[in-house]
């Protein structure tokens, strides 16, 4: 028998943090003229401050989503929360042009230099701004645009304004008229007709200031036949009061192309991670979300797919880890809209301590549409006799020749398993932790080389203390 | 993020004229002959719907039901005797009375034995919506059943019990009232049909099912009113230490009904069973909304609910398991099963689950889909006609339930009210 035990994790562990000043800051509060002030530092368009100002009416109108959601959200205190802050630089070019403190940083991330001339492009965004922007000069060539949110706006708007805010109106929900509203950072990415990027496109993000909130917008296009894998990884170093993070991610497949969003979310326990993804699969399209969250205090998190076009298909990968104080409030979102889409839902999650681990699904299939599939499986894993978790997927289905079968199942540790693993030698600890790493197993071998065998690292800091 | 609209939450003006108090007043009098407590139950359960206020933001308890049908606000309340028969009870069971065993009609048991039903203002509703439906039925009721069998006495036969739906444009509250006391045994069968053929009229069920320690309840329920009918069934059962419930409700008729229920696991060893088959013809709408509640360690619970749709018919299933911290080594199941049988009909499938303890079983699933047509193919290589080979398809699909009645007999009794609808 395994007895529960209290868990007392060092949360110091993964807590990255260095001196760093802003040139500019929108100050505390959200206000009209937070929301100007930032359209003014960023010199954007017209429509772009118009869209920014509508959004924020928005957002005050919109009540929280509290009658499905966690009451927790109630404790974001919207006023003391800084919207913006820049280091107030250009994003750099290339490696040397970047600050030594902000390289510092990533050093202690564990992002060595000799790795990074490996990766296609990276966009390192530190704080707001993008601090370190580099791609290679091949894919320049091949006429990839992988740039800031402001910049892609600015510089590309005949390829950008078309999508912007199209996939996710501002008006979709409370979070996403938020960042709808004092957006910056994020990535716009642009393939065009028929490039297939080999290798995928990165960003890290950080941030690093009290009461910061970070919203940052991403926009990524593939245009017919195009395909590509962007990645996206997250820490924050540990604060004493609560920050927002609200970001929006639109992607958008058009006929034939392949988009492969990979997420790994391990921001400080104190963050309020509310995001808004969603894709738009044109025909015979494929869009992949693979999204991972072990930090944060409270996430809310349901990647989406709309199928738009014929053939369209749409895949969700979710892992959640919740530990003590943590609420993994994850799912996914498959809307079909034309005939013969197919989707798939595979979700896992582990709760450990007082964790609370939460899936949410939807899948809409509507009765003008024939031959249409949906799987949909939930697993979860209890720790502790005090870990917590809830299933709540909402299926709706009409139409001809549509099929749609969801399952979902709760275990504990299998105590056999790790008897036997015992027996062998190993303690007690590192029992448990093969045994979580078997569970999520099957979904980490989706990810990247270097991204899984990151997630086992951390899984493994996660689980460490949580027996014995 | 965004739950789909489904319009407002249940307007309390629009059924005011329950709230008329003069019109309340009138039927407590007509009733002076009750017990006190019964009165103030009534009045008291009155009182709260006057001042019940449904939840101002969208309610999930709600979601993908379309309100305005199941609104009782074209009804009018019940006001005295009417003088139609309500109900008939069939007991082929004998010597109740030497058994100690109480059963009759709602009225009657409050009359000559009001000892029984003091229990009465514990028996909650199902809180899972409706919660103003039932406060009306625990306001109005005079009709239904009483079943109370005392300690170790097993009743071998079922109990056949018919209800009849009240004349046009009325409202009857039904009270199913079965009370197992320790190591007893009994079934109950109660069956639900219109006395005529088209009167538009409401018909609320409220039973409350309570096994006491290792007493087995055994429930069945068929719906069959005709299709211009609205059915309201507000199920709350109990299963104390090691006893077990066994529920099954069949529906077949109505326009429209709405289906909640509670199972509750209350003590240690408790299991329960939850068996739902619906039929769904033409424009009807079946919405179902369930929670198994595991309060105690040990407990076991598996729901299997089949829908059957045809033509422009609609099933909702809203159902929960919630494993509270103690009920370790909890066992719950929750199936839901949906068969399209056109492509105007729609099933919407809300399962979830709610976990709090760690050691245990507990699963979900759900299946929205049509006749698989291999097994079809097969059929019709063999010289069955199409509507044979899918009518029997059909019935292979909805047999589970009835095989896992457990009992020959009654899974007989509802496969030949299944073969009757499928006739018509």
């Amino acid at each position: 028998m395994i007895q529960p035990t209290q868990i007392d994790i060092d949360r110091d562990k993964g807590n990255f943090r260095y001196e760093t000043d802003y040139q500019y800051d929108a100050g505390v509060g959200l206000r009209e003229e937070v929301v100007q002030y930032i359209s003014e530092v960023k010199g954007e368009d017209e429509w772009v401050r118009d869209y920014r100002l509508k959004a924020l009416g928005t957002f005050s109108r919109k009540p929280m989503p509290t009658h499905w959601a966690t009451k927790d959200l109630e404790n974001i205190h919207f006023d003391k929360i800084r919207y913006y802050l820049a280091k107030g630089q250009k994003p750099s070019r290339t490696w040397e042009e970047v600050p030594d403190d902000v390289k510092q940083t990533f050093e202690r991330l564990g992002i060595p230099e000799q790795e990074r001339k490996f990766l296609a492009g990276v966009e390192a965004q530190f704080d707001s701004e993008a601090a370190y922007s580099r791609m290679k000069v091949e894919l320049e060539k091949e006429g990839v645009i992988f740039v800031g949110s402001s910049d892609g706006l600015k510089d590309h708007p005949e390829i950008f304004r078309k999508w912007f805010g199209k996939v996710i109106p501002a008006s979709d929900n409370k979070f996403s008229a938020l960042n709808a509203a004092v957006f910056s950072g994020g990535s716009f990415i642009y393939v065009p007709p028929g490039v297939k990027l080999a290798q995928p496109l990165q960003a890290y993000f950080r941030i690093n200031a009290e009461n910061f909130g970070q919203f940052e917008r991403t926009l990524i296009i593939a245009d017919e036949g195009a395909e590509l894998t962007y990645m996206e990884g997250c820490t924050a170093p540990k604060f004493e009061t609560a920050t927002l993070h609200s970001a929006v991610v639109e992607l958008v497949a058009m006929p034939g192309a392949k988009i492969q969003y990979i997420t790994v979310q391990n921001w400080s326990n104190n963050v309020f991670n509310l995001v808004t993804k969603r894709a738009m699969a044109h025909e015979e399209s494929e869009v992949r979300w693979i999204d991972c969250n072990i930090g944060s205090r409270l996430t809310m998190k349901y990647p989406g797919v709309i199928l738009k076009g014929r053939k369209a298909r749409g895949e969700v990968l979710s892992i959640a880890l919740a530990n003590d104080g943590q609420h993994q409030d994850t799912g996914a979102k498959m809307i079909h809209a034309a005939d013969e889409t197919t989707s798939n839902i595979i979700a896992k999650s582990i709760s450990i301590g007082k964790g609370r681990s939460s899936y949410r699904g939807l899948v809409q299939i509507p009765g003008h549409l024939n031959n249409c599939r949906n799987n949909t499986e939930c697993d979860a894993l209890l720790i502790n006799a005090n870990s917590r978790t809830d299933t709540y997927p909402a299926i709706t289905v009409r139409g001809n020749g549509n099929a749609v079968q969801h399952e979902a199942s709760v275990s504990k540790l299998n105590a056999e398993q790790i008897f036997y693993m015992r027996q062998r030698g190993l303690t007690e600890a590192e029992a448990v932790s093969l045994s979580v790493n078997g569970f999520v197993n099957d979904l980490i071998r989706e990810f990247p080389m270097e991204y899984s065998v990151e997630l086992k690292r951390l899984i493994d800091m996660e689980m460490e203390g949580s027996v014995g | 993020m965004n739950a789909p609209d489904n319009g407002s939450s249940v307007n309390a003006d629009a059924i005011d004229s329950f709230a008329d108090e003069s019109l309340f007043r009138a039927f407590a009098e007509d009733r002076s002959w009750e017990p006190g407590w019964m009165a103030d139950l009534r009045k008291e359960s009155w009182k709260r719907y006057r001042s019940y206020r449904p939840p101002v933001h969208k309610d999930e308890r709600w979601r993908f039901s379309p309100q305005a049908r199941l609104s009782l606000s074209a009804f009018a309340p019940p006001s005295g005797p009417d003088g139609e028969t309500t109900t008939v009870i069939n007991s082929s069971e004998e010597n109740l009375k030497e058994k100690g065993v109480t059963l009759g009609l709602f009225d009657k048991v409050l009359l000559k034995n009001p000892t029984v039903l003091e229990g009465l203002s514990d028996l909650k509703g199902p809180d899972l919506g409706a919660d103003n439906v039932h406060l009306l039925a625990q306001s109005f009721s005079g009709n239904g059943i009483v079943l109370h069998v005392p300690k170790g006495v097993i009743l071998e036969k079922p109990i056949i019990v018919t209800h009849l739906a009240p004349p046009a444009g009325r409202i009857r509250f039904y009270r199913t009232i079965m009370i197992l006391e320790k190591g007893a045994k009994a079934t109950l069968l109660e069956t639900f049909i219109s006395p005529r053929d088209r009167d538009a009229s409401v018909v609320c069920s409220a039973a409350n099912i309570v096994a006491k320690s290792n007493a087995k309840a055994t429930r069945i329920l068929i719906q069959d009113l005709n299709r211009n009918s609205s059915f309201y069934q507000l199920d709350t059962k109990r299963a104390c230490r090691d006893a077990g419930i066994r529920c099954c409700s069949l529906h077949l008729g109505s326009a429209q009904s709405r289906f909640e229920n509670l199972a509750i696991a209350a003590e240690e060893g408790a299991g329960i069973d939850l068996l739902g088959l619906s039929v769904g013809k033409g424009t009807q709408l079946f919405d179902q909304r369930t929670k198994q509640l595991h309060l105690a360690p040990n407990g076991r619970s598996d729901l299997l609910y089949k829908n059957a749709l045809l033509d422009q018919s609609k099933a909702v299933f809203s159902g929960i398991i919630k494993v509270e911290e103690q009920a370790q080594q909890t066992d719950a199941y929750q199936t839901n099963r949906n068969l399209l049988l056109s492509p105007q009909a729609e099933a919407d499938s809300l399962p979830g689950l709610e976990i709090l303890a760690n050691e245990v079983k507990c699963s979900h699933g759900s299946t929205i889909g049509e006749i698989d047509q291999e097994q079809l193919f097969y059929l019709l290589s063999r010289g069955i006609s199409k509507a044979s080979a899918e009518e029997l398809l059909v019935k292979g699909f909805l047999d589970e339930v009835f095989e896992r009645l457990k009992n020959e007999e009654l899974a007989d009794l509802l496969r030949e009210h299944l073969k009757e609808n499928f006739s018509r």
